[in-house]
C-alpha cells in the first residue's frame, strides 16, 4: 500500500474539504478506498467470469450461455465478478437543513463528497450515472451517462449546488419517476427530516418500479448528540437554548436537559421508524455521520451494488 | 439623617446590576439547527428555577450595593425613637451638698438612684443631675433605658462636696435641663430634705410644666450634728473672741479648741457660746481656727477658720494740699469714729503713683479732678480688686468731661441753690444720719448716673448728690462719689453736725471693718485683693495653686472649694482668706413631711392629661453604619455562594453581561 493510498483511505471529511477540486476529492477518496479493498477477496470490479448458474424463470435470457446450451442442451446463466452497466441515479438533497454544520464540513459538503465519490466510482465501472438535485422541488436533473466527459460535468454540477429551501420528499419523489424510466440504482443522499410514513409513501413507487434504492441519511455529530451544543460554542453553559430551524426559521426554546436525555430517545425512535419504513419498501437505509470518512458509505454502496449483482 | 449624605450617590450603582442582568436576560443566543422536527419546547421547568435564582442573585447584588452605600453614608438613628405613649423623662437629681456626707446618707442616695435606674421602662429617657451649691451639673444623659449603664457608671463616680444646696435654685434651673425634651418629666430628688435648703419663697419650688417632683428622703433617723456656726471678735485693742456653737443633742464630752496661727491657743468645754477673752495678739494678720474635738459624723463643720487683722486700719486721704481745710475736715471726721480706729495717711495726687494702695483699707480723694490718668487708673484697679474709695468732685473735676475714676459723664456745674430732696435711709452710710435737708448746696456738679450706679442722695433738681458704684455684684470693691466738694463756696456740709457722722459711717462702711473675723464660705465668689495687672497667685489649703495660668488675668475673684486658709500672694504681699462651710448646710433639721407633700403637690399631677404632648426623645442620634456594613458583607458572601455554587458560570467570555460587585465577570445563567 502506497502512502498516498493509505492517506486517501483514511482521509477524514475535514481533510477532503481542504481539497479544492471536487474531482480530486472523489479520486482521492475512491482510489484510496479501492486500494484498501484489495485486501478483501470478496469485492471487486471486473468483467471476469465467475460461475454458471442454472437458468430460472425470470432471468434475463440475454445472459444465457448458448454455447453451453448447444453442448449440454441445458440453459445456464453466466455470472461475472461485477455487475456492469447498472444505472446509478443519485438524488441529492439540497435543502437548507443540509447546510447545517457543527464542524468544518457541512452535511451538504459531505453529501457533495459522497455524491462525487459515488459518481466517480460508478463512472469508473462505466455505469451510467445521473444526478437529481432537489429541495422542495427538483432543482436540477442530469440524465445518466457513461460518457468519458460525463464525470467532469457531473462534478461541476455537484460543486455548484447550494443549500436552500425546504424538503418535500413526497412531491420530489413523485417527480423523480418522470426521470427514472429505466430500472437502476437510486442513491438518495439526504438528512431525511421527514415523516417515516411519508418516506414510505414517497419511496414505494420507485421500489415498485424496480429501482434498487439506498438512502444515505447524513447526520451531523450535533444532530446525534445535541447536548454538545451546551458544552461548546455560544451555547456553552446554558441550561436552555433557543434553536432555529434552518428551513422554516421557526425557533424553539429547548432545555439542555431535554437535549441530554430526551432527544437521543426520540432520534433513536425516529431512525428506527425510518429504518422500518425503508425496509418495508425494500430500500436500504444507511446512516452516515459527517465526521466519519467516506469509506463506510462507499462500502455500504458496494455491498448494496454487490447484492444487486 | 446621615453622617455623610454624599455617599448616597453610590445608590446609583444599583443600576449597574439591573442593566447587566437585563442585558444578560435579553441575550437569548439563537443557534441554528437543522430541523426542529425532533425537538420540543422544554424550558419551563428549568427556567422557573433558574429565574428564581436569577432574581435572588439580582436582589442580593442590589441589596449589597444599597447597604454598602448606606453604610458609608452613615444613617443616623435616634435611639429610642420608638417612644411609647408611656415614655417619660426621668431626671434623677442627687443632692451633692455637704450634709449628704453625714453618716451613710450618700450610700443610701446612691442605692436609691440605682433603684430608680433599674426601674426605668423601655422607651423612657433618663438623666443624672448632680446638684450642689451653684453647681447643677448634668452628670449623664439623657439616655434611653437601654443605655442605663452610662448612668450607673457615672453614679459610682459622684461624691458630695462642701457646698450648700438650695432647692429653689435647683428647681429654677430644672427648666434648663428639662425643657429641651418635650416628654413628660419626673424629677426624682434624692436628698436629705434639709430645712435650710428651702428657698425664701416657697413658690421657687415650682417645677416646670408637665413635671412631677418626687422627693426621696435618705436622711434617715440620725440628724444630730454639732458644729461651729461662727466667730465674733470684739474690741479694738484687746480682742474678745466668741465662738458660736451648734451643740446638738449629743451628751458626748467635747471641747472647743482655739488655734491661732496653727498653734493651740486655748481649749474650753463645749457650750453654745464659748468666749476667749483678751486675746494676746501681736500686731499683724492672724489665722484663727476654732475646732470641736472630737469630731462627729459631719466633721467638716467642726472647724471654723477666720482671719483677724490686729492692726490699725489706715485710710489714705488724697487732697491737693494736706494742710488745707478740706484735708483737715476729712481727717478729723474719719478719726472721730470709735468703733474701729482708723488711721489717716495724707497724700497728694502725684504721690499716689508710688504708693502701695493695697495697704489701705480705703482711699478718700478730695476732688478727683486732681488725679493724673495713671493715678485714676490705679485707684480704679484698686477698687476692682476689692478696695473702697470715697471721692468728691470739685473745681478740677468740673473741668473734665468725665470723672476720671468712675468715668461718669460730667454734664455741668450748676449755681442754683439746691437742697436734698431724697435720701436712701436704707443704706448703711445714711441709716443713722439725719438732717440732710438742712444742708444748702449753692453749687454742685451734675453728673449722669451709670447703668449700675445707685443714687443715695438726690437733690431737688433730681441730680444725684451721693452716688454708690459697686465694682460688681460679687466684689467688695465700691466707690462713694459726692458730687460736691467740702468747700464753703459750694455748700455748708462741713459745718453741719451730720458731716462727722456721715464721714465716719462712710469710712466704716468703706473699710468694711466690723467685729467679725473675716471669712468666706465655700462656693461663694471671693474677692482676692489681687489688683489686675499686678498679678498674683492663690494657694489652696492643701497647698495647690487655686488659679490656673489662664485665670491669672482675671484673678480678682475666685470660688473656693475647700475649707481652710487660702494664701494670696500678690505684689510682694501675702494675705489669707479663710473659707468655711456654709453654717446653714450644717443644720441637719429636716423638712417636715407636710412641707414635702406640699412641694410635690405644687406641680399638677401628670399623665392622663391630654395637654402633655409626647414627643420622641431628643437623644443624640447614633450611626448604624457598622451594622449595615456587616449586613453588606453577609449579602456579598451570599451572593458569592449563590453565584459560584448554585448557578452555572459561563467562563468563555462570549457573553456580554458581567457580574457586579463580585468580580466574577461571568454571566450567571
Amino acid at each position: 500500500m502506497s502512502p498516498n493510498a493509505t492517506i486517501g483511505h483514511l482521509l477524514p471529511p475535514a481533510t477532503l474539504a481542504s481539497l479544492a477540486n471536487l474531482e480530486l476529492v472523489a479520486r482521492v477518496a475512491v482510489e484510496g478506498f479501492l486500494i484498501g479493498l484489495h485486501r478483501s477477496p470478496r469485492f471487486g470490479f471486473s468483467q471476469e467470469f465467475k460461475e454458471y448458474r442454472a437458468y430460472v424463470e425470470g432471468d434475463d435470457p440475454r445472459f444465457v450461455d448458448w454455447n453451453v446450451y448447444a453442448r449440454t442442451e441445458r440453459t445456464y446463466i453466466r455470472r461475472y465478478e461485477g455487475e456492469t452497466n447498472t444505472r446509478l441515479m443519485i438524488l441529492l438533497d439540497a435543502s437548507a437543513s443540509m447546510s447545517y454544520a457543527s464542524h468544518s464540513v457541512s452535511k451538504l459538503q459531505y453529501a457533495k463528497f459522497l455524491t462525487a465519490a459515488l459518481s466517480y466510482l460508478a463512472m469508473r465501472q462505466h455505469d451510467p450515472t445521473g444526478l437529481i438535485v432537489f429541495d422542495e422541488e427538483v432543482r436540477q436533473y442530469r440524465p445518466p451517462t457513461a460518457r468519458a466527459g460525463g464525470l467532469t460535468g457531473m462534478l461541476h454540477t455537484i460543486d455548484a449546488v447550494q443549500a436552500s429551501g425546504r424538503t418535500r420528499l413526497l412531491e420530489c419523489f413523485a417527480k423523480f419517476r418522470e426521470h427514472l424510466t429505466r430500472r437502476g440504482l437510486v442513491a438518495v443522499v439526504t438528512d431525511l427530516y421527514c415523516d417515516p410514513a411519508a418516506l414510505t409513501k414517497a419511496v414505494q413507487p420507485l421500489a415498485y418500479h424496480g429501482h434498487d434504492i439506498v438512502i444515505f441519511q447524513l447526520l451531523d455529530p450535533n444532530e446525534r448528540r445535541p447536548e454538545a451544543l451546551t458544552a461548546t460554542g455560544a451555547g456553552k453553559g446554558r441550561e436552555s437554548l433557543l434553536l432555529e430551524d434552518m428551513e422554516t426559521q421557526a425557533t424553539i426554546q429547548v432545555s439542555a436537559q431535554y437535549l441530554r436525555e430526551t432527544y437521543a430517545e426520540r432520534l433513536d425512535t425516529h431512525l428506527g421508524d425510518l429504518r422500518r419504513a425503508t425496509a418495508s419498501v425494500g430500500a436500504h437505509h444507511v446512516v452516515v455521520a459527517t465526521d466519519e470518512p467516506l469509506d463506510r458509505a462507499l462500502r455500504q454502496y458496494l455491498k448494496f451494488r454487490e447484492g444487486r449483482a | 439623617m446621615f453622617l455623610a449624605p454624599f455617599f448616597l450617590a453610590g445608590l446609583l450603582a444599583i443600576g449597574l446590576p439591573i442593566i447587566l442582568h437585563r442585558i444578560a436576560r435579553q441575550e437569548r443566543i439563537k443557534l441554528p439547527f437543522a430541523s426542529l422536527m425532533l425537538l420540543e419546547a422544554s424550558e419551563v421547568r428549568d427556567t422557573s428555577r433558574r429565574s428564581l435564582r436569577y432574581w435572588i442573585l439580582l436582589a442580593l447584588r442590589i441589596a449589597f450595593l444599597v447597604l454598602l452605600a448606606l453604610a458609608f453614608a452613615g444613617p443616623l438613628m435616634k435611639a429610642g425613637t420608638a417612644t411609647t405613649e408611656a415614655a417619660q423623662l426621668h431626671a434623677i437629681v442627687l443632692d451633692g451638698s455637704l450634709s449628704m456626707q453625714y453618716g451613710d446618707r450618700w450610700a443610701r442616695a446612691q442605692e436609691q438612684a440605682r433603684k430608680l435606674i433599674d426601674g426605668l421602662k423601655r422607651g423612657d429617657q433618663a438623666l443624672l443631675i448632680w446638684a450642689s451649691g451653684r453647681k447643677i451639673e448634668l452628670a449623664a444623659g439623657p439616655v434611653g433605658a437601654d443605655d442605663a449603664g452610662v448612668l450607673r457608671s457615672t453614679l459610682a463616680t459622684l461624691k458630695p462636696n462642701l457646698d450648700r444646696l438650695d432647692y429653689g435654685s435647683l428647681m429654677t434651673s430644672s427648666q434648663a435641663w428639662l425643657s429641651a425634651n418635650g416628654m413628660a418629666a419626673h424629677v426624682h430628688l434624692i436628698t436629705d430634705a434639709q430645712q435650710s435648703a428651702s428657698p425664701l419663697r416657697f413658690a421657687d419650688l415650682q417645677a416646670p410644666p408637665h413635671t412631677q417632683v418626687h422627693v426621696y428622703d435618705v436622711a434617715g433617723d440620725q440628724s444630730d450634728n454639732a458644729g461651729i456656726t461662727g466667730v465674733d471678735v470684739r474690741g479694738a485693742r484687746e480682742r474678745t473672741l466668741t465662738v458660736n456653737v451648734r451643740t446638738g443633742t449629743s451628751t458626748k464630752q467635747r471641747e472647743v479648741v482655739l488655734s491661732i496661727d496653727d498653734r493651740e491657743y486655748a481649749r474650753k468645754p463645749l457650750a453654745q457660746s464659748v468666749i476667749f477673752p483678751q486675746l494676746q495678739l501681736k500686731s499683724g494678720t492672724h489665722r484663727l481656727r476654732a475646732s470641736l474635738v472630737p469630731g462627729d459624723a459631719l466633721p467638716q463643720d467642726d472647724d471654723f477658720y477666720g482671719v483677724i487683722e490686729h492692726t490699725e486700719p489706715s485710710v489714705l486721704l488724697v487732697t491737693h494740699d494736706a494742710q488745707s481745710d478740706e484735708a483737715a475736715y476729712f481727717a478729723a471726721a474719719i478719726e472721730s469714729q470709735t468703733l474701729v480706729p482708723l488711721k489717716v495717711v495724707h497724700a497728694t495726687a502725684p504721690s499716689i503713683a508710688n504708693t502701695a494702695l493695697q495697704e489701705y483699707s480705703a482711699i478718700v480723694i478730695a476732688d478727683s479732678g486732681l488725679l493724673t490718668p495713671a493715678a485714676a487708673k490705679r485707684i480704679a484697679q484698686y477698687v476692682a480688686a476689692g478696695g473702697a474709695a470715697f471721692v468728691t468732685l470739685g473745681p478740677q473735676s468740673a473741668r473734665l468731661q468725665n470723672e476720671p475714676i468712675t468715668g461718669l459723664a460730667v454734664r455741668k456745674t450748676t449755681s442754683d441753690e439746691q437742697r436734698v430732696a431724697q435720701v436712701d435711709d436704707s443704706h448703711p452710710v445714711l441709716r443713722d444720719v439725719a438732717g440732710w435737708r438742712a444742708v444748702r448746696f449753692m453749687r454742685h456738679i451734675v453728673v449722669a448716673l451709670g447703668e449700675h450706679d445707685r443714687s443715695l442722695i438726690t437733690l431737688q433738681d433730681q441730680s444725684p448728690l451721693l452716688i454708690e458704684r459697686l465694682a460688681d455684684a460679687q466684689s467688695s470693691g465700691r466707690i462713694l462719689l459726692l458730687a460736691a466738694p467740702l468747700n464753703r463756696d459750694w455748700n455748708d456740709l462741713g459745718i453741719h453736725p451730720l458731716f462727722v457722722r456721715f464721714i465716719a459711717d462712710a469710712a466704716h462702711y468703706l473699710t468694711g471693718r466690723d467685729a467679725t473675723a473675716m471669712s468666706y464660705t465655700v462656693g461663694a465668689q471671693v474677692t482676692t485683693g489681687i489688683i489686675g495687672g499686678v498679678g498674683g497667685q492663690i494657694f489652696s489649703p492643701s497647698g495647690e495653686r487655686a488659679l490656673q495660668l489662664s485665670d491669672l488675668a482675671g484673678a480678682t475673684h475666685f470660688v473656693p472649694d475647700q475649707t481652710g486658709f487660702y494664701e494670696v500672694r500678690s505684689d510682694n504681699r501675702k494675705h489669707w482668706l479663710a473659707v468655711n462651710v456654709d453654717a446653714r448646710e450644717a443644720d441637719l433639721a429636716k423638712l417636715g413631711g407636710e412641707a414635702i407633700a406640699r412641694w410635690q403637690a405644687l406641680t399638677p399631677a401628670l399623665p392622663a392629661s391630654t395637654e402633655v404632648v409626647i414627643q420622641p426623645a431628643e437623644t443624640p442620634p447614633r450611626s448604624i453604619g457598622w451594622p449595615l456594613l456587616v449586613a453588606a458583607a453577609l449579602f456579598l458572601l451570599s451572593e458569592l455562594l449563590l453565584a459560584n455554587y448554585r448557578l452555572t458560570i459561563r467562563r468563555d467570555g462570549t457573553g456580554t453581561g458581567t457580574g457586579t460587585g463580585t468580580g466574577s465577570g461571568e454571566v450567571m445563567q
